[in-house]
């Protein structure tokens, strides 16, 4: 039953990693490079809000609870309840170690493009609602816009981004507290169906688990679908925006 | 039989010919190694009144000399040594599998009298063979309590294991979903395990810091299923079942002395804190560095 579901997400994660952007992430200057990752930011700040929205949106309960879980991720204290850096702090903390200035981070603007896709972003879960099974469209889409493929848009980059942050013990060099954590802990890591019970699970699995729950038939299977599309198309849009290159005039393998 | 009343009737027997002033002594002896020569000593005058120093070492040479104590070294612990052998193989048949007692629950005081014991060997450079703190549960209620103990433990150059749930792992959050729902005692409101590993790494990371010793720190975590909880100080390990009606610290707890002539219970009880402690991760709540982003990803391969 989830097998043209899995292959479809297979498709489009291959179809971004060959995205002449993330391909060739290595060609980029340093000042390239950063200013991609600004615009890449306000994509990361619009989270909370495509999170809340979707937890807003839910009805059911124990979804509704996973995805909170997830966002107060993003928020962490520790057990006295004192907050600790949240993880768009941490975002801004590695583009200081990455090299990027405070004054730009925090002067750069969005762009249009990067605006529309933010925006266009919110209302594919507007779109969710009117579906037969709108708690399943509004996971299909979370997971796969705000999980799966930022995990893969961060796998491209890293080889680049490791050339300045590190991962692993601080003696090896300046730590990486963003990318690299989202990198692994937001990926898709098991087809959807094919979660095992050791080793946990990472913020896709734990949305695919309730997909796979939600995923009974050939109209559900098709709402999931469409939406996984709909989220590739805007991350394709997003990263066309820093490369000289026509839009899509059609998906891979739909 | 009591252990007063093994060497009651240990001391009595015609072989060893003890006199009663030398009975006496013997009867001050500790169930427990560690006890040093001033303890004793103390015991005695608490229980017979005062005595000379050198009046009690002379009781205390012709007793070594009755026992054979003549190994190298302080003989004290070899005497303490034999004795409790001796004790073990008198039982009726459980002291020869190392079970000293069962309490009702964790018998906090036992576990700090145990770690005292393995504090003041080390500090006094007689390590019993097995000088080593490990810890197996799901989460540890009770680790901020022996905190300053374990900081001691660490500074005296003792080795200490800490094995705890991947507070991510589906099996942390089912044995929570079991307790809450089958637990004869309500839990608190926000029990929550995942909160309560992190709230333990909190009190490990704060060990870290505060040592000057934390190499001899080490800590890792789980994705299985617990087996039993296990608490270990030296040559004493307590054993509890996690049962689904309430926390391992709150069950019936068996009290082991890993010295047991038969290893069939100690044995396999460490064994099966060795194959978890194998198959487990190292992880390392390094002070002030935001672990919780490692401790997520621990077991994303």
């Amino acid at each position: 039953m989830l097998a043209p579901l899995n292959n479809q997400e297979r498709q489009h994660i291959a179809s971004l990693r060959a995205h002449p952007l993330l391909a060739n992430v290595a060609a980029l200057s340093w000042d390239e490079l950063l200013a991609m990752l600004l615009q890449r930011r306000f994509l990361s700040l619009s989270i909370v809000n495509v999170y809340e929205y979707v937890i807003d949106a839910l009805e059911s309960e124990a979804i509704k609870a996973t995805v909170r879980l997830i966002l107060h991720e993003e928020y962490p204290r520790n057990t006295r309840g004192v907050p600790l850096a949240s993880h768009r702090e941490l975002l801004f903390r590695d583009l200081l170690h990455l090299g990027a200035s405070r004054e730009s981070i925090l002067n750069t603007s969005e762009s249009a493009e990067t605006r529309q896709v933010r925006l266009a972003s919110l209302e594919a879960l507007q779109s969710c609602l009117s579906q037969t099974h709108s708690d399943l469209a509004l996971i299909a889409f979370l997971r796969f816009w705000a999980e799966v493929l930022v995990s893969v848009e961060y796998e491209c980059l890293w080889p680049r981004l490791s050339q300045r942050l590190a991962h692993g013990p601080a003696t090896d060099g300046v730590r990486s507290e963003f990318f690299f954590y989202h990198m692994i802990h937001d990926r898709r890591q098991s087809d959807i169906g094919a979660e095992q019970i050791l080793g946990g699970l990472t913020h896709s699995q734990e949305l695919a688990r309730h997909m796979a729950e939600l995923i009974d038939s050939e109209a559900t299977l098709q709402i999931a679908i469409s939406q996984v599309n709909r989220a590739w198309e805007l991350k394709d849009r997003f990263y066309r925006q820093f490369v000289a290159m026509p839009a899509h005039s059609s998906r891979p393998g739909g | 039989m009591s252990w007063t009343a093994f060497l009651q009737a240990l001391a009595e027997r015609q072989e060893h010919a003890l006199t009663p002033h030398e009975l006496e002594v013997i009867l001050c002896l500790r169930q427990e190694p560690g006890q040093s020569k001033q303890q004793l000593l103390e015991a005695y005058q608490q229980r017979q009144g005062p005595i000379e120093e050198e009046a009690f070492t002379q009781r205390l040479r012709t007793i070594y000399r009755k026992f054979n104590v003549n190994g190298r070294g302080y003989k004290l612990p070899q005497l303490q040594r034999f004795l409790a052998q001796q004790y073990q193989q008198s039982g009726p048949g459980l002291s020869r599998f190392g079970l000293s007692q069962i309490h009702a629950a964790f018998p906090s005081d036992t576990f700090a009298a145990a770690l005292e014991r393995l504090i003041d060997d080390q500090e006094q450079a007689q390590p019993e063979d097995q000088q080593e703190v490990a810890i197996l549960q799901t989460f540890a209620p009770n680790l901020e309590h022996y905190r300053a103990h374990l900081n001691r433990c660490l500074e005296a150059g003792v080795r200490v294991r800490i094995l705890l749930a991947w507070p991510y792992s589906l099996a942390a959050g089912l044995r929570e979903e079991v307790l809450k729902r089958y637990a004869a005692e309500p839990l608190a409101e926000d029990f929550a395990i995942q909160g309560s590993v992190i709230a333990n790494l909190e009190t490990l990371e704060a060990t870290i810091r505060t040592s000057r010793n934390p190499a001899k720190l080490e800590i890792r975590l789980y994705d299985t299923l617990p087996s039993l909880s296990l608490y270990r100080a030296g040559s004493t390990l307590l054993a509890a079942p996690f049962l689904h009606g309430t926390l391992a610290i709150h069950t019936f707890q068996l009290e082991l002395d890993l010295r047991a002539s038969d290893a069939l219970l100690t044995g396999t009880l460490l064994n099966d804190f060795e194959r978890m402690w194998t198959v487990a991760r190292p992880f390392l709540p390094a002070p002030d560095q935001n672990w919780r982003n490692e401790l997520k990803i621990l077991f994303t391969d």
